[in-house]
């Protein structure tokens, strides 16, 4: 922090001499403001980019500056601008599509310029042409189509990027971080398309104003909505159903975006439920059952002034199963059997943004997030014997969720066009709930039976501060340094982490470029789960006095290249380590999973590496790209006592070799666009036992595992395709959308199971592996309207 | 007709995903020598081998794990070898373990390469007089073991159970002469929830009748994580099998402590867990790696240092 000072002080007379162009990029048709535009200096060739804001400050010795304005998918614009003091300069770029010769141009993944090391531009224009799943824009899932990112097991939730576990990635949603950001087990995520500006991805070389997870950052904003007109539109799918509008409360300054979705096969199939439950039960019982989810984004921003804003964001997505059945059978009684298993996030935060001076630009949030799940369960029966009325009842339920409330200042510093610098401190409160169980039940003439046991809440601190610079250091060198220092109070301890993070990018010519990175991260909250099965169930934890933090170093090397403007390449190598890792311990079960969990875990350690390729073709009616990654992920638990594998190394789950994803969407005109997309990746590593032995006269056989994840599932793969039919109508424009899950109908491994038969003829057995798969081919329709 | 023809194909769509056989691709498993040599320090050490059996594949229903009887099974003890002879089922050396005891054992078997383990046998327990007291009427029976544990050291011990009951029913008569006494010996189910001693529990214990972290089974292993270096007195307690019965029993309950060796503790305590976790209530749980101490083969070789205490009850009707 002191060095920053230091550096900030002496970059001071170098602002001082110069003048500084500020403003903001924003859509010309909506008001909506642009992240990334590039912002430059044709003569001297100085330059940068808008924040996440849309925001930009250019410091300049020139008396006129000439500005080029560009943006991929928009016109780009020039300003010529006389520089006598400081300038205020907003500026609105036209969407290319406007014009009348139709060039797709899609946002690049990795260009030879950008400083970032192992930062994924995520194209968000590109998703909504990849094939998706019941009309279902998904950001999650075009993330899991790019190198060293790898989903989990299919239908089931979570990412796994470069190794890392399904809890080491920091999900932001307008800067406050989401913990569970799945639907219906990883079918869906958390993200509604219809509401997402902007997405990146960061898998490596952290900026130093991120933390608190070791794997990745995925930074996602999400739209203000238009200042100008009301605009919205809905859409129904075989699954969902999904609602947007935005639009000004006040013209140009107080604007609205509101989406909202709802699967609804809960409700359709209640009929069938009801018919069959008055079916079997000779029309005495009545039954309904069902799951659901539903997603509510929400955001206000107002405008005060040229220098002020004010964002309110809104986030609640739910996903509930339920069943609830009911008899009333004359000689029996009445029972009712009810099961609710609900789990969902709430996520609302409040930013203030003001500029300070034309170079120095604030930001200040508060935040609140909470992630919980509730599983009841209830039995009531109810019947009469000799007159006398008997009740009995028994509920169990269990809780658990953490809770976070966050305080927030983040400054952004341009002195002069070399450095931009951001700087800032983060408090967060965490709440954690491990899980707590309650019983309860009654009988008639009994005393009630009322017990809640599971451990406390755990209330813990978190705090950050940060600075980093990304710093032109020539044209052709440019590099992102920072550095973190994190803290974690928890049960009386303390646990301090400076963390620094670099990244370098060397411009070799216009098209090539070299990059590398390091960075240290430390994460102070670990997921409890299952190794052989993610539940909604997997409990959030925090570090305690006896479990440390978890921590990774890694470095990361590679380059870019362009070949005519019209294809990105980029290759990238990286070697990461880790340390404190949690398991469960042999034969630990999730069920015990809320009370004295630390008793039930082991820490190790863990390294990955691999190697990157992407190409990418942005421009021209095709567009997509190719990613392939090569890696490795090992774990190592030989901690006396707490050994896994005999203390020896072992692959782990999500240890896949080969990894393959191409993308390519088609679009010749307005009117149709098509897409496809075919996963390959190596199966998943499993615990086998191949062995049974007689270890015990009295038990009889027992199986036996020679070593941890010694078995490799059948390799997944698959493809997907969909085609769009728009047509404008007089309101707007409706777009019919098919889409094949799974066009050839591989069956791809979800469950592997032994299971023996017997033949009865010669009195002998066969025992065979099995698979149970998931999802076959899907085809689905939706329907969509844009006004 | 449109209506239900596409939730009809959506339906059959998620129908057709199903079971499938695949390949193992695990490569060819040799069946291994498997060991089974826990001995104690009262009894002449005795030797089980078997052979594991690999689970895929074709097998006859009455296939069980036939005792290796080939084999050639040497013992060195503070560097004097034993050769073992064959008794039966297994192999028996003429020698009993002692505490601080060096042991190496080379077994060779045609056809198996030759496999090997060593061992130290633990010092004996360090445990005082055990005390027995019973409650309600002598159905509720509690024993309290004063154990002294060595400081600075990882310790692992044992605490079984096992009751020796002498029923006195008539259950015919044969040649005028009435049979009336049957013997019969128990595992007894005991129950601990000293929190020096318990520290493994799931969440089926903590909502049982006690609610608090407990251990109930018949073999108690613990380590002396929580009480290294100090005195500390064990409460178990069990029920009386026979409370209330109309006939007379006398009942022998057997209380067995014992230090093990690393090796042994974690071989019996992931035994413990393989058991546990093929339970359908643990579908969910963790795999378990079953420990070997055995170079070339699977099992264990160790030896319990145990101290055995008995307590007599008699069930009168």
């Amino acid at each position: 922090m002191r060095k920053t000072i230091i550096l900030l002080l002496l970059l001071l007379p170098l602002a001082v001499l110069a003048q500084t162009v500020s403003g903001t990029i924003s859509d010309a048709t909506t008001g909506e403001t642009l992240i990334g535009a590039t912002i430059l200096e044709e003569q001297s060739g100085k330059g940068t980019v808008s924040n996440a804001q849309g925001r930009f400050s250019l410091t300049l010795k020139a008396d006129t500056a000439h500005l080029r304005i560009s943006y991929i998918g928009y016109q780009t614009e020039y300003h010529t601008v006389t520089l006598r003091g400081d300038r205020k300069l907003d500026v609105t770029l036209h969407p290319s599509v406007e014009l009348e010769e139709v060039t797709i141009t899609a946002e690049r993944i990795n260009s030879p310029q950008a400083s970032q090391m192992s930062a994924i531009e995520v194209p968000v224009e590109q998703l909504k042409l990849v094939p998706v799943i019941f009309g279902e824009t998904d950001v999650l899932k075009a993330i899991q189509l790019l190198p060293g990112v790898q989903s989990g097991t299919e239908g089931m939730s979570g990412i796994y990027v470069r190794g890392g576990g399904a809890d080491e990635n920091l999900f932001l949603l307008d800067g406050v971080p989401l913990y569970n950001v799945n639907h219906l087990g990883g079918f869906f995520s958390a993200f509604n398309g219809d509401a997402v500006k902007n997405v990146t991805l960061y898998k490596g070389s952290f900026p130093a104003r991120f933390s608190g997870r070791i794997s990745s950052v995925l930074d996602i904003t999400t739209n203000n909505g238009n200042d100008r007109e009301w605009h919205g539109g809905a859409s129904v799918g075989l699954m969902s159903a999904k609602f947007n509008i935005e639009g000004p409360i006040i013209k140009e300054k107080t604007t609205l975006s509101l989406s909202l979705r709802r699967t609804y096969g809960d409700l359709l199939l209640q009929p069938l439920i009801m018919a069959v439950a008055l079916s079997e039960t000779e029309g005495q019982g009545t039954a309904n059952a069902g799951y659901y989810f539903y997603d509510l984004n929400a955001k206000v921003t107002h405008q005060f002034n040229d220098r002020s804003r004010l964002y309110f964001m809104w986030y609640s997505g739910d996903d509930e199963a339920y069943m609830r059945m009911r008899t009333n059978e004359y000689e029996l009684g009445k029972e009712h059997i009810k099961l609710g298993y609900q789990w969902g996030n709430l996520a609302t935060s409040v930013r203030w943004n003001y500029e300070l001076t034309p170079k120095l630009f604030m930001n200040v949030t508060g935040s609140f997030t909470r992630y919980r799940q509730h599983l009841d369960l209830g039995v009531e029966e109810e019947w009469t014997d000799e007159g006398q009325l008997y009740n009995e009842q028994a509920d169990v339920s269990l809780r658990s969720g953490i809770s976070d409330f966050s305080g927030q200042v983040d400054f952004d510093f341009a002195p002069t066009p070399d450095h931009a610098i951001k700087f800032g401190t983060t408090f967060t409160h965490h709440l954690f709930r491990p899980q707590v169980t309650s019983v309860q039940a009654s009988s008639t003439g009994e005393e009630a039976f009322n017990r809640t046991v599971g451990e406390s809440n755990v209330s813990a601190g978190e705090i950050s501060i940060y600075a980093e610079d990304d710093w032109s250091i020539t044209d052709a060198l440019k590099v992102n340094g920072g550095l973190a220092l994190t803290g974690f109070v928890v049960q009386d301890c303390f646990y301090p982490s400076l963390q620094p993070r670099l990244s370098g990018r060397l411009l070799l010519t216009d098209d090539l470029s070299l990059k590398a990175g390091y960075s240290y991260m430390t994460q102070y909250m670990h997921l409890l789960s299952n190794s052989n099965i993610s539940l909604p169930s997997d409990l959030w934890v925090p570090v305690t006095a006896r479990i440390e933090p978890m921590n990774s170093h890694q470095v990361a090397a590679g380059v870019v290249y362009t070949w005519r403007s019209l294809i990105d390449f980029s290759v990238e190598g990286y070697y990461k380590w880790m340390n404190n890792l949690l398991e469960y311990k042999p034969g630990a079960t999730f069920l015990g999973n809320g009370t004295g969990w630390e008793d039930m875990v082991c820490m190790g350690r863990g390294w990955a590496y691999g190697i990157e390729f992407l190409a990418q073709k942005s421009f021209g009616d095709i567009t997509g790209w190719v990613g392939y990654t090569w890696s490795r992920t090992m774990r190592q638990f030989d901690t006396p006592g707490e050994e896994l594998n005999g203390g020896l190394p072992f692959p782990a789950k999500y240890d896949r070799i080969h990894d393959i994803s191409i993308t390519l969407q088609y679009k010749p005109n307005n009117r149709f666009d098509a897409g496809i997309t075919w996963v390959y990746s190596t199966g998943n590593t499993a615990t086998l036992a191949l062995q049974e032995i007689e270890a015990d006269n009295y038990y009889g056989a027992l199986d036996f595992v020679e070593s941890r994840n010694n078995f490799r599932l059948p390799a997944y793969h698959r493809m997907d395709v969909s085609v769009n039919f728009h047509k404008q109508k007089k309101h707007g424009v409706r777009t019919w959308n098919i889409s094949i899950y799974n066009l050839y109908n591989r069956q791809n491994p979800f469950l592997i199971y032994p299971k023996t038969t017997y033949n009865y003829r010669d009195n002998s057995t066969y025992t065979g592996l099995y698979q149970r798969s998931l999802f076959p081919i899907l085809p689905s329709i939706s329907y969509i309207y844009k006004f | 007709m449109k209506r239900t023809l596409i939730p009809l194909l959506f339906s059959i769509c998620l129908m057709t995903a199903c079971e499938k056989q695949i390949d193992i691709d695990a490569g060819y498993q040799e069946p291994k020598l498997v060991i089974d040599a826990i001995g104690t320090t009262d009894t002449l050490l005795s030797v089980n081998i078997t052979e594991s059996r690999p689970i895929f594949g074709a097998h006859s229903s009455s296939e069980g794990f036939p005792p290796v009887t080939n084999a050639t099974v040497n013992l060195t003890a503070n560097g004097v070898i034993y050769t073992a002879s064959r008794e039966d089922n297994h192999y028996l050396f003429p020698y009993t373990p002692q505490g601080g005891d060096q042991l190496s054992l080379q077994i060779d078997v045609p056809g198996h390469p030759s496999v090997s383990a060593m061992t130290t046998v633990p010092a004996d327990p360090l445990i005082g007089e055990v005390a027995f007291s019973d409650y309600d009427d002598g159905y509720d029976l509690t024993f309290r073991i004063p154990l002294t544990d060595r400081a600075n050291s990882t310790d692992y011990y044992l605490i079984t159970m096992h009751h020796y009951d002498t029923i006195f029913e008539t259950y015919y008569i044969q040649d005028s002469v009435p049979i009336h006494d049957t013997i019969y010996n128990h595992d007894a189910y005991f129950y601990c929830d000293d929190p020096l001693v318990v520290t493994d529990v799931s969440v089926l214990d903590m909502i049982g009748e006690y609610g608090i972290p407990s251990f109930f089974g018949e073999t108690m292993l613990f380590t002396d994580e929580r009480m290294d270096g100090q005195s500390h007195t064990i409460e178990i307690k069990c029920n009386n099998p026979y409370y209330n019965l109309p006939y007379e029993v006398h009942i022998t309950f057997v209380i067995e402590v014992a230090s093990l060796s690393r090796d042994a503790y974690l071989y019996l305590k992931t035994l413990q867990s393989a058991r546990e976790s093929s339970d359908m209530l643990n579908l969910f749980s963790e795999p378990v790696q079953i420990h070997s101490n055995i170079d070339g083969g699977i099992g264990i070789f160790a030896i319990s240092n145990r101290r055995v205490f008995t307590h007599h009850t008699d069930n009168l009707p």
